[in-house]
């Protein structure tokens, strides 16, 4: 049984002190805080350790064609793919762990298509560079895809019916604002570091709750603050002033 | 030293290897398609060394008399004449280099220094009152064509024997299964040096070591005992038979 986020929200409540009905961290600001910790642990973990625990794979994302050109990223007539979640930002956009494409015609004796029906990674500016070389230049056998925001772009699949893609990529948590976030799953978190979790939020708590009041602007003391009606004047200036007199 | 025609790697086999030597497994660093080109260049280079790559090629004469030199050919080793097809020669007849030659490019007429019918000409002595050349067939190539002499419209066919690159640029190449370490290596290499130009400091001298593994190992420059040389002595070993089983091997490829 995994733990879930209800489990570890309640344990640093109970660490903070905050179990009362005037407690002064919410909940849900515990939450917040344990999701954006336990992000930047859990991607720390995934880059260290070559292991599927964290990989989410989509089989089926639809590919799509953008008929007008809206806002950034969003590029009239290229084929494309929406993330079908928020992943971590890894060097060389290594949050996408593979991506591969079918097609109508797909035989199900033949090796599967995610081993061979595969796109390389590529950049809109490196994308001419393929050009060059017959071996590398984008076509069904030699498919690209590059990211610009939340999208990912195909390269080489202009010409074929490809419908869907299957796409593995290591996904963030989700925030405490998404409405599908349901606290009672899983916590979709590497268990063994759960206690470095723990401590963190329980340090971020510790130095919030530490902060002392007067370090709080409530707008008291800006009445009683004194204001120079007279002109400032240096006492430097007038010691050149009569230096230069004498 | 035996081999057989099934003696040959597909460049996935050399890939399966590379890979897992310069992790990347899934193509992150170089696409599929470059890893591929450095296959085929690694065999080009072997071939411009060793010339183990043997092809022929017929084609039709035609009017003009010139012809482009096969995809892939580097290097021509004899041409010959050939009536019939090539299920069925009914005859053949070499031809022979001259120099300087270039025909019209209607393939009437031609230029060259010694043309037989020399007159007083000091240094070309004149051969035309003897047979001279006219009772042979010659030929010479100026950027990639080969051009004939007019009388070679006699023949229907000309059959070029030449050198390959290894693998013309971009088809699939197969590799020899004797070079298969040296184009292993000769892939690490290249995959290496640009692995090693990309990776933060503080990995640098694993991937460094590696490179130097890898270059000590192929040994390009045959200072020691590397993969490359050993590719280039077991070719020269090679018996005719072997070369005759590559060469059959490497036509059913292509042509």
């Amino acid at each position: 049984m995994q733990t879930t986020l209800k489990t570890i929200v309640n344990d640093i409540s109970i660490g903070l002190g905050q179990i009362t009905d005037d407690k002064k961290v919410l909940d849900i600001q515990i939450a917040h805080w344990v999701i954006m910790l336990a992000n930047r642990i859990k991607s720390q973990h995934i880059g260290k350790r070559d292991s599927g625990a964290f990989l989410s794979i989509f089989p089926n994302v639809p590919i799509q064609t953008f008929t007008t050109n809206s806002g950034p990223n969003q590029i009239k007539g290229r084929k494309y793919i929406k993330l079908p979640a928020c992943i971590y930002d890894y060097n060389m956009d290594g949050g996408i762990e593979y991506m591969s494409f079918y097609l109508e015609d797909y035989e199900p004796n033949c090796p599967p298509p995610f081993t061979v029906q595969t796109l390389d990674r590529t950049t809109p500016s490196g994308a001419q560079r393929l050009y060059f070389s017959p071996y590398e230049k984008p076509s069904p056998n030699n498919a690209y895809f590059y990211r610009a925001g939340d999208y990912i772009y195909l390269l080489g699949l202009e010409c074929v019916n490809a419908k869907s893609i299957e796409i593995g990529v290591y996904a963030s948590l989700k925030p405490v604002t998404d409405p599908t976030l349901n606290w009672e799953e899983p916590f979709d978190f590497p268990e063994e570091t759960i206690p470095v979790l723990t401590r963190q939020v329980l340090d971020l708590g510790r130095f919030i709750l530490l902060i002392p009041q007067e370090r709080v602007n409530d707008g008291s003391t800006s009445s009683t603050e004194s204001v120079p009606t007279n002109k400032i004047v240096s006492v430097n200036e007038l010691k050149e002033d009569i230096t230069q007199n004498k | 030293m035996n081999s057989s025609n099934l003696n040959f790697v597909t460049s996935n086999e050399i890939l399966a290897d590379v890979l897992k030597i310069v992790q990347d497994e899934g193509f992150k660093m170089n696409s599929k398609g470059w890893y591929t080109s450095q296959i085929q260049q690694g065999l080009s280079e072997m071939a411009f060394d060793t010339y183990f790559d043997e092809r022929s090629e017929s084609v039709d004469i035609p009017h003009n008399c010139r012809i482009q030199m096969p995809k892939g050919a580097f290097n021509i080793k004899n041409l010959y004449l050939v009536n019939g097809d090539d299920c069925d020669i009914e005859s053949s007849t070499p031809v022979y280099h001259k120099k300087n030659f270039i025909n019209a490019p209607s393939g009437d007429g031609y230029v060259a220094n010694n043309k037989g019918d020399n007159g007083s000409d000091p240094f070309h002595k004149d051969t035309s009152g003897k047979g001279g050349h006219r009772n042979l067939y010659y030929y010479s190539v100026q950027n990639g064509e080969i051009m004939l002499s007019s009388n070679c419209r006699g023949f229907k066919k000309l059959f070029i024997q030449f050198s390959g690159v290894g693998t013309d640029i971009g088809e699939v190449p197969y590799i020899p299964v004797f070079m298969r370490q040296a184009i292993k290596d000769y892939v690490s290499v290249e995959a290496l040096t640009i692995k090693v130009a990309m990776v933060p400091s503080s990995e640098l001298n694993r991937w460094s070591m590696l490179l130097n593994k890898a270059e000590n190992s192929l040994d390009i420059q045959e200072v020691r005992e590397g993969s490359w040389l050993k590719a280039r002595r077991r070719i020269k070993k090679l018996d005719s038979k072997q070369r005759n089983d590559i060469k059959e091997r490497m036509q059913k490829m292509y042509y």
